[in-house]
């Protein structure tokens, strides 16, 4: 199965949702990437590699990709893009790939190479509702060529993990 | 800041404290070892009430546990691997030993104590306590508020082994995590009232000298701890009553040793006594005693915190035994007897009485203490107050039974405790807090029952044990 076959059962599978909470801050919904960096088959060229948070606090990775599943695929922007600063925002997030409108899921990436990444499932705004949610989005990105080492699921608060100790 | 961010966040009206309207806000959250969450759907993991988060976590994790789903507890990747290996190396138990007191598998204990897995949190917590640490803070603060002298003195009881087991160091712990936790809740429920009269009790270093007895000064601060509590002279007292009501003080049921009476014990700034429920003590009127033995070391002993825990065996309650050397031991006998049975009435009541055996009983009944108790104390009542000496030990055949009325005054909640399940070192005044606490939703049913250590399903019956239990008399 190719990623836009697996992408398209996943959007059959799923409907989207619009964020869990409106954001803080207006300009989070500016659309800084809608439409665009769409992750593409691998290898991912000229990305940034990085890997979750490891040394707390604070509690962020370095060089974290943030993803979102629309209808038009799977944008992805660095947390940290440049294009924060015309929004004077700190940090970009989920809804500015979404621009606030409705998503299939979201989470955080971080690059070990061109063609495998960290993948979690933490997103404030969309978060998977299930681990089979969370898989299914894994099986996009294999079906892209990707080794995806995923941070998982957690089943005593029925949410994905965001940090692990033995990750790196 | 992360209080402002917090009060906007979940909509706290302009007009109302934080701290209040987290009190009443029904959203609740979920902890696992790593993250503290907002509570989904389908999840099994310990749940929180908002306040026991914010008390837990403080305002900059719960603004972001609201707002982002999942906050990232964690303030080392060592953690809580670390903290739990070296609590238990300091408590000198090896991992058997752990796992034997908390019912927790030897290779979990072994995973939990390394910092390559991950653990659940409902068995981080049961070390947790079984250590003496705050579980709560577990992950979050390196050491757990862990407490190192505790640590230390447990260890030196531990290897003290022709006495102690290391079941009864675990023992001594969980007794030292109840009265972390209890005093934790008090102050939830009562604010600045719970323990307030305690500030009024200045410890005293006077032990006596060659011509004033330490035994004399016991009796002085007993007439000073009767004056400052508002009790009457000559009146009976209960300790229910004293250490539940009045002063704030945990009191610990425990099965210790057979010649340990019972031990006050130091936490993280919290004290408690543990009585031991075995032997004598289960006599209400040797209980009382050794309550209040207990009860003179903590209000009047400069700095007998340093030690954290201070045990003390049956032989240290008579004041006129050869058992005791120490003065610190007399003085504090000497406050119990005169603390439950003012010399005067005593006397008072010897005098009126013909049959010096009647006279005995009479005066046991009346203020509820034990037959060699009474027998010293008013021979050493006589000595004092009229420079007279009296011999009462040839007298026999005085029954040395507690009457109903005394267990009844004193029931301290450990008989007829439904359900089972729930330890005797759990089922005093604490579990009166754990349900009230859970009531008022300041923390969850979750953790009330985890707390109880009884099952889910068990938690309706146990609170209506506890409500008539601690409303009777």
């Amino acid at each position: 199965m190719s990623m836009e076959e697996a992408l398209t059962e996943f959007q059959a599978s799923y409907t989207p949702q619009p964020p869990r909470k409106f954001p803080e801050h207006p300009n989070q919904i500016l659309p800084v990437a809608v439409g665009e960096d769409n992750l593409s088959p691998a290898p991912r060229e000229d990305a940034r590699f990085g890997n979750p948070p490891v040394n707390p606090p604070p509690p962020f990775g370095e060089n974290t990709y943030l993803w979102v599943i629309t209808g038009e695929g799977i944008p992805h922007i660095l947390e940290n893009d440049p294009r924060k600063d015309s929004h004077g925002l700190e940090r970009l997030t989920h809804t500015n790939l979404t621009g606030g409108g409705p998503a299939y899921r979201g989470g955080e990436i971080w690059f070990k190479s061109e063609t495998g990444f960290w993948l979690s499932g933490h997103s404030g705004r969309y978060m998977p509702q299930s681990e089979a949610q969370l898989l299914g989005v894994i099986a996009i990105c294999n079906a892209g060529g990707y080794h995806v080492l995923s941070l998982g699921w957690d089943e005593e608060r029925n949410l994905p993990i965001r940090w692990r100790n033995d990750l790196v | 800041m992360s209080e402002e961010r917090l009060r906007k966040l979940i909509e706290c009206p302009a007009n109302q404290s934080l701290e209040d309207y987290l009190k009443h806000w029904g959203q609740k959250f979920t902890r696992d070892q790593d993250h503290l969450s907002i509570e989904v759907e389908g999840a099994t993991g310990r749940k929180f009430s908002a306040w026991e988060a914010y008390k837990a976590f403080g305002p900059g994790v719960l603004a972001e546990a609201f707002d982002e789903m999942t906050a990232i507890i964690v303030c080392d990747r060592e953690e809580p691997a670390r903290t739990l290996r070296e609590r238990r190396k300091e408590l000198g138990l090896s991992v058997e030993q752990l796992s034997g007191f908390s019912s927790v598998p030897r290779e979990i204990i072994t995973q939990a104590e390394d910092p390559r897995f991950r653990t659940r949190f409902r068995i981080l917590e049961k070390l947790a306590r079984a250590l003496a640490l705050d579980e709560n803070a577990l992950t979050f603060v390196a050491g757990a508020g862990r407490d190192a002298s505790l640590g230390a003195r447990l260890r030196e009881i531990g290897n003290q082994t022709t006495v102690f087991q290391p079941m009864h160091v675990m023992l001594l712990a969980q007794a030292a995590w109840v009265i972390r936790k209890q005093t934790e809740l008090g102050r939830w429920l009562y604010g600045e009232n719970f323990q307030s009269k305690l500030a009024a009790f200045k410890p005293s270093p006077d032990y006596g000298d060659a011509r004033r007895h330490a035994w004399m000064v016991g009796y002085q601060l007993a007439k000073e701890t009767r004056r400052l509590l508002g009790c009457p002279d000559g009146v009976p007292v209960t300790m229910r009553e004293i250490c539940g009501n009045i002063l704030d003080i945990p009191l610990v049921q425990a099965k210790l040793p057979k010649d340990i009476s019972g031990a006050t014990i130091y936490n993280y700034g919290t004290k408690g006594i543990v009585v031991n429920t075995q032997e004598q003590n289960y006599n209400v009127w040797i209980q009382r005693m050794t309550i209040a033995h207990e009860l003179g070391h903590i209000l009047w002993d400069p700095a007998w915190e340093s030690q954290a825990i201070k045990v003390d065996n049956y032989g240290n309650l008579e004041i006129n035994t050869e058992h005791k050397s120490e003065d610190i031991e007399k003085r504090a006998s000497a406050f119990a007897v005169e603390l439950l049975a003012p010399q005067q009435t005593v006397i008072d009541m010897f005098k009126s009485n013909s049959d010096e055996k009647d006279a005995l009983r009479g005066i046991m009944e009346y203020f509820g203490i034990g037959f060699t108790s009474a027998v010293h104390h008013i021979e050493n009542s006589f000595f004092n107050l009229e420079k007279k000496r009296i011999s009462l030990g040839n007298i026999q055949g005085v029954p040395t039974q507690a009457t109903t009325e005394w267990v009844d005054k004193e029931f301290l909640g450990t008989e007829n405790f439904e359900p089972k399940s729930i330890p005797d070192h759990k089922r005093g005044r604490f579990s009166l807090f754990v349900v009230q606490a859970e009531e008022q939703n300041l923390i969850s049913r979750d953790s009330a029952v985890s707390y109880l250590s009884c099952a889910p399903e068990e938690y309706e019956t146990a609170k209506n044990t506890i409500r008539s239990l601690f409303t009777q008399g």
